[in-house]
């Protein structure tokens, strides 16, 4: 029968010069929760898997007071048990918990939750709310990029063949404020029928915002950052009103489709409550939600 | 609480669950022989086509591989419980009518190869367009789905009572409305799996998951152009059940492959296999109109009820009936005019689902039962109990001839005391209390289905006095092994653990019918007793003779036969066995059990929901569930309290969650990541309230219960969800959607 | 066939040939015939076939059988070999929350692999440590009070367990 080939590599530098030798037909295979179903299809069956799990210099969780590294290896079931990541980006904790299952968690890797760009993929979104930069490494050198420059469509992203990302960098503004929130049809095992991820850099007792990031998941062909609805909280004080008109702006922007989970008119909906929920948290306002 | 004197039953206990908590009992996917093939269905590709050739010379080219095809059949190709009208594999020439139908077999020794000539099938079709649904075969606007059936209706049933035109012209409020349920998927853990193989006598054994081994064993024979008698079913426990393994699906499958390949061959569905082919629960629409005095007393009910019974005749005729016959439930509602027909369509095959048309007219009935109290302004509580059948009182459906006394009102003070407060909601949140009740049914004899119609158990004490009992009943998880020894062991007062049960297979096992419609405990529990009673007479009159005391002195207590009374004179069971085997009286008994006047016992049920509903989104959390039911006598109050709450959260996702739906006849949920059955993480609080009035009739005054939660639950939570928001969801299940619908919060783009 | 995956499984050193599309469950299930294992849905959506693997409970469905090399699996049949099961059986049994039994194995295993890393944990953290892990049969209710009361070292329950009214 034929089935892909496999090949298990110890160091980057093996791994790397294995991806390069083979080009597109080499598919990195990490915690497999999303590629074992396709594999077993005979989706792959041309391929040859590269397995990089056993690369311990992809597991690092790095900590600073202005900085955090997460090597693209550390799986969600980490990253939802680390005190000191949550620390600094509860965001990518809540959004690490929010995931799947524990079953699911203890192999799904933040790594492969980025390069497979779901368009409903929890920690992505929660990385890029935080301005999060790729991190990648190839027989040429290593690159980085910000993350929302990564993703280039549903399942699609700016990788080259030979390039294996390697992690991811956040610089958070001291004491920004992050929320994850995600709505499912039920409270696990669940894919988002619409996610919201915020980020703010509050002043002022939660009056004023020097800065704010909107990602939104399962509304658009991929991960996506409303800037309007960012930029109108910036304008003024943040009240009820302004809250209210980010979230029109944000579900305005936003281009859900229908499908078996939901209409898109219902998630654009859902957009406008959850944004709207999403700012008030990080604003500390307790206005009426909807 | 009086103390029972009984020394088995009223245990918790759990005699299946050691060997499955360690993981050694064998499923049928478990099961594997020397020499045995995989085999796979080829089923296909469209919901509905005529199929024109079917090419399996390049499966055949790969070395090993065994395909077949309706070619290869000597039987009728046809089988169905109610109407032989489901072909075991489409013929060329022939239509495939929905996306389970097979049109080939294949096996081999490595599951991949036997994928690979899977692939290697093809199969030419001219598509027709499919009758996607209840609308579509009113509407005849394709070809009617079987040729010979030109409008369409599998079954038509009715059921009136009093004047209905005279009940509505005494009420003066009439709510008439339009109900859609769901198609519910039994999405039990253990995706179906078979085992067949010829013994050495050439005779084809088939261990698989199902319900009613005679029934498999019978229409797979004649199906496939056996003499039953040339085959045994044996049912492995089954990894859940719920009426999904009632019919036949893989098993004749796996028995055409190994009577052609003369190998074993086993076959186990993959998840989305089981998703396609297996029968539902029907979809159905309701439209239903009650009237009421402005006191509120219930004038007439009118209900047409239609179905989708898919591609086949299957259990639909049967299903339609009994929704029929629990619309009026547990209420006294003197005119009734009541209309139901299931359609075929070229959706899935429907069948027997936990509850088997009682939840969708309770359903209904209940939803319309509230709408009625908020236009009254009456309490729906009190409104249910205003309209409850009293003592002494019969709802004359030729069904319920009750053989119990009502006790609706109990069993709704029971749940409402149970319940107490309802919680506090959640901050941002809307909260609301639901009840729904029904008076759903057990059946215990008569339901026009195969082999209902009575059943045979065989008590058997061995030499050495140890019991064995025999009964062709199936354990799908209910407990009924656990059931039957107590049953036995409390009548030769020998403990619960040293009775062995066998279940299940058509050589050891007299006919028990099938297990379903929430019987086994009272069918097969009387069946014992009688085996027992008459077994127990004879080997009194034996030990009498032995101890020169007079039989009717004599009783089974602490593994001996006593002298009641005297207890010291006695002869231990083994003492007694080894004497009458020796003396020639006959150690067997078997016993036929036939209910007398009732066919359908009865229970009562009340349910109450709290809910909170997010007023912006329409999500909405279940907090509580408390249920209680008047079951006669807990056998297992542990197996009794699994029954009732488990029937509960599937109901509650039937009502908020789980929706096989299908586009143009085709699923668009066929994964367990998308058709969404309730997780742990979203279980509420859930209480059983058990109410034991014992039965008169039952064994140890017990009723059945399997199947009861699954009935009032769903329109306890939406009407909980009425109560909260004020809209009364009438398509579900009751997505956030549909409620933000209601709310007005989203209109279509 | 592209290899051998050496792994130890319930305390024994094994091995078996397999492809790059065969998983732990399938070397489990098929080559050492550890089918108290479930298959449910080959997709990591039921838990049926969750093993320990490393301490921590997975999917065996998910896991590349290549990728197992030099891992250690407890399977329900390792498990139920050791003095610590007997607990759990009987916290299983008493709370009456084996019905069907096809996700049982799967559940104590996710029950095993939560109290280890959370001795005491809360009701909502046992709804959650077990929401990999479909039940069809009980509605989880009983499963959640069989691993409330392992979690209080409870000897004995109640003797009203069954509830009663």
């Amino acid at each position: 029968m034929s089935g892909p080939s496999y090949e298990r590599v110890s160091d980057l530098a093996q791994a790397l010069a294995l991806l390069s030798e083979l080009g597109p037909a080499g598919v990195p295979l990490a915690g497999a929760t999303d590629l074992m179903p396709d594999i077993r299809q005979g989706r792959y069956s041309d391929a040859t898997l590269v397995d990089v799990s056993r690369l311990d210099e992809l597991k690092a969780v790095r900590v600073t007071d202005d900085q955090v590294y997460v090597g693209s290896l550390v799986t969600a079931a980490e990253l939802g048990r680390s005190a000191e990541v949550e620390r600094i980006l509860p965001i990518l904790v809540a959004a690490a918990r929010s995931l799947g299952s524990p079953q699911i968690r203890a192999r799904a890797t933040v790594g492969g939750n980025v390069v497979n760009a779901s368009p409903a993929a929890d920690m992505a979104l929660a990385l890029m709310a935080m301005g999060a930069v790729v991190e990648t490494a190839a027989l040429g050198g290593p690159r980085s990029l910000p993350l929302e420059e990564f993703v280039a469509g549903p399942g699609l992203t700016r990788l080259v063949p030979g390039e294996l990302v390697t992690g991811f960098r956040v610089s958070p503004v001291a004491g920004t404020r992050q929320v994850y929130l995600k709505v499912g049809l039920r409270r696990a095992l669940a894919c988002a029928v619409v996610s919201v991820a915020v980020a703010a850099d509050v002043r002022d007792g939660g009056r004023r915002c020097a800065e704010a990031r909107i990602v939104l998941g399962s509304v658009a062909p991929t991960w996506l950052r409303v800037r309007e609805a960012e930029v109108v909280l910036t304008e003024g004080d943040v009240d009820a009103a302004l809250i209210a008109r980010a979230a029109r702006l944000a579900a305005a922007a936003c281009s859900p489709i229908d499908d078996v989970r939901a209409t898109a008119s219902y998630r654009r909906h859902l957009v406008r409550v959850y944004v709207a929920r999403a700012l008030e948290t990080v604003f500390a306002y307790s206005g009426e939600g909807g | 609480m009086t103390v029972d004197a009984y020394r088995s039953i009223g245990r918790s206990i759990s005699l299946e669950g050691p060997d499955k908590a360690r993981g050694r009992t064998k499923y049928a996917g478990d099961l594997s022989m020397p020499g045995m093939l995989h085999g796979l269905p080829v089923l296909t590709p469209v919901p509905r086509a005529l199929i024109t050739a079917v090419d399996v010379s390049g499966a055949r080219e790969l070395p090993g591989v065994v395909v077949v095809t309706a070619a290869d059949i000597a039987g009728s190709n046809r089988f169905g419980p109610t109407k032989p009208d489901q072909p075991v594999l489409v013929a060329e020439g022939e239509e495939v009518r929905y996306v389970g139908d097979a049109v080939a077999l294949v096996a081999a020794e490595d599951l991949w190869v036997a994928e690979e000539a899977r692939r290697r099938v093809r199969i030419s079709y001219e598509e027709r367009a499919p009758v996607d649904g209840i609308r579509a075969a009113l509407a005849g606007v394709a070809a009617p789905v079987h040729a010979d059936v030109p409008d369409n209706v599998c079954a038509r049933s009715q059921l009136a009572m009093g004047d209905v035109d005279e009940g509505f012209r005494l009420a003066d409020v009439v709510i008439e409305e339009t109900v859609l349920t769901p198609r519910q998927e039994h999405a039990y853990l253990e995706p179906e799996a078979a085992l067949a193989y010829l013994d050495e006598r050439d005779r084809l054994v088939i261990l698989s998951c199902l319900q009613d081994p005679y029934y498999f064993g019978y229409d797979i024979a004649q199906s496939l152009g056996l003499p039953a008698n040339r085959v045994r079913v044996i049912a492995t426990p089954l990894g859940g059940g719920f009426g999904g393994k009632d019919d036949i699906t893989l098993q004749a499958h796996a028995a055409l492959l190994a009577l052609h390949a003369r190998r074993p061959v086993r076959m186990v569905y993959s998840r989305e296999e089981s998703i396609l082919i297996h029968p539902k629960r029907h979809p159905a629409e309701i439209r239903i109109k009650l009237g009421a005095t402005r006191a509120g007393l219930l004038t007439a009910l009118q209900a047409e009820v239609f179905t989708d019974a898919g591609a086949y005749s299957g259990r639909s005729p049967v299903v339609v009936l009994v929704a029929l016959h629990s619309m009026s439930g547990p209420y006294a509602i003197p005119h009734l005019r009541l209309e139901g027909t299931a359609l075929f369509s070229n959706n899935l095959i429907t069948g027997a689902c936990r509850g088997y048309g009682q939840p969708q007219s309770t359903v209904a009935r209940e939803i319309v039962l509230d709408l009625l109290a908020e236009r009254l302004g009456v309490d729906p509580i009190t409104l249910r109990k205003m309209n409850s059948l009293r003592e002494g009182q019969r709802p004359g459906t030729p069904f319920a001839n009750l053989d119990s006394e009502p006790s609706l009102v109990e069993v709704i003070d029971a749940a409402v005391t149970r319940a107490g407060p309802p919680p506090e909601p959640r901050p941002g949140r809307k909260a609301g209390r639901g009840i729904a009740c029904a008076m759903p049914l057990f059946d215990i004899g008569a339901l026009p289905s195969l082999g209902l119609a009575g059943v045979s158990v065989a008590v058997e004490m061995m030499v050495d006095g140890s019991i064995v009992v025999c009964d062709s009943a199936v354990d799908m998880g209910q407990g009924v092994r656990s059931a039957l020894a107590m049953m036995a062991a409390e009548e030769f007062g020998v403990a619960a653990e040293d009775v062995t049960v066998l279940l299940g297979d058509t050589d050891l096992c007299p006919k028990s019918g099938p297990t379903t419609g929430s019987r086994q405990t009272y069918v097969s529990g009387n069946a014992l007793l009688q085996a027992a009673r008459l077994l127990k007479e004879r080997l009194m009159v034996a030990a009498a003779e032995k101890l020169e005391v007079d039989p009717g002195t004599l009783e089974f207590r602490e593994d001996a036969i006593r002298v009641v009374g005297d207890p010291g004179r006695m002869m231990t069971l083994s003492d007694l066995a080894r004497c009458c085997y020796y003396r020639g009286v006959n150690l067997r008994q078997e016993s036929w059990f036939k209910a007398g006047q009732a066919i359908i016992g009865h229970t009562f049920v009340a349910t109450v929901a709290d809910v909170d509903v997010d007023p912006a989104t329409g999500e909405t959390e279940v907090r509580r569930l408390v249920t209680a039911h008047d079951i006669g006598k807990a056998i297992n109050p542990a197996a009794v309290r699994g029954q009732l709450i488990g029937g509960s959260v599937q109901s509650m996702g039937w009502a908020l969650t789980e929706d096989l739906a299908q586009d143009a006849c085709r699923v668009t949920t066929p994964s367990l990541s998308e058709y969404l059955v309730p997780t742990a993480a979203d279980v509420p609080e859930v209480e059983a309230v058990l109410v034991e009035n014992a039965y008169p009739t039952g064994p140890y005054g017990a009723k059945g219960v399997g199947e009861h939660a699954t009935v009032t639950t769903a329109p306890a939570i939406l009407n909980a969800m009425h109560q909260a928001t004020g809209v009364m969801v009438r398509e579900f299940p009751a997505t956030p959607e549909r409620v933000a619908r209601g709310l007005g919060l989203v209109v279509i783009e | 066939m592209v290899g051998t995956v050496r792994l130890v499984v319930n305390g024994l050193p094994r091995e078996a040939q397999v492809g790059a599309a065969d998983t732990l469950l399938d070397v489990l299930r098929d080559v050492l015939g550890l089918t108290g294992t479930k298959r449910g849905c080959g997709k990591g959506d039921c838990g049926a076939c969750t093993v320990i693997l490393n301490g921590d409970a997975v999917c065996a469905c998910l896991v590349p059988a290549l990728q197992a090399g030099a891992t250690t699996v407890l399977t329900i049949e390792g498990f139920a070999e050791t003095p610590e099961f007997a607990r759990y059986e009987r916290a299983f049994l008493e709370a009456g929350a084996v019905q069907c039994g096809y996700c049982t194995p799967g559940m104590i295993l996710s029950a095993k692999a939560l109290l280890d890393r959370v001795a005491i944990p809360t009701r909502s953290q046992i709804r959650e440590g077990i929401s990999g892990n479909l039940c069809r049969c009980t509605g989880y209710v009983q499963i959640v009070e069989a691993i409330e009361f392992l979690a209080a070292g409870a000897a004995s329950m109640p003797a009203d367990a069954g509830g009663s009214g």
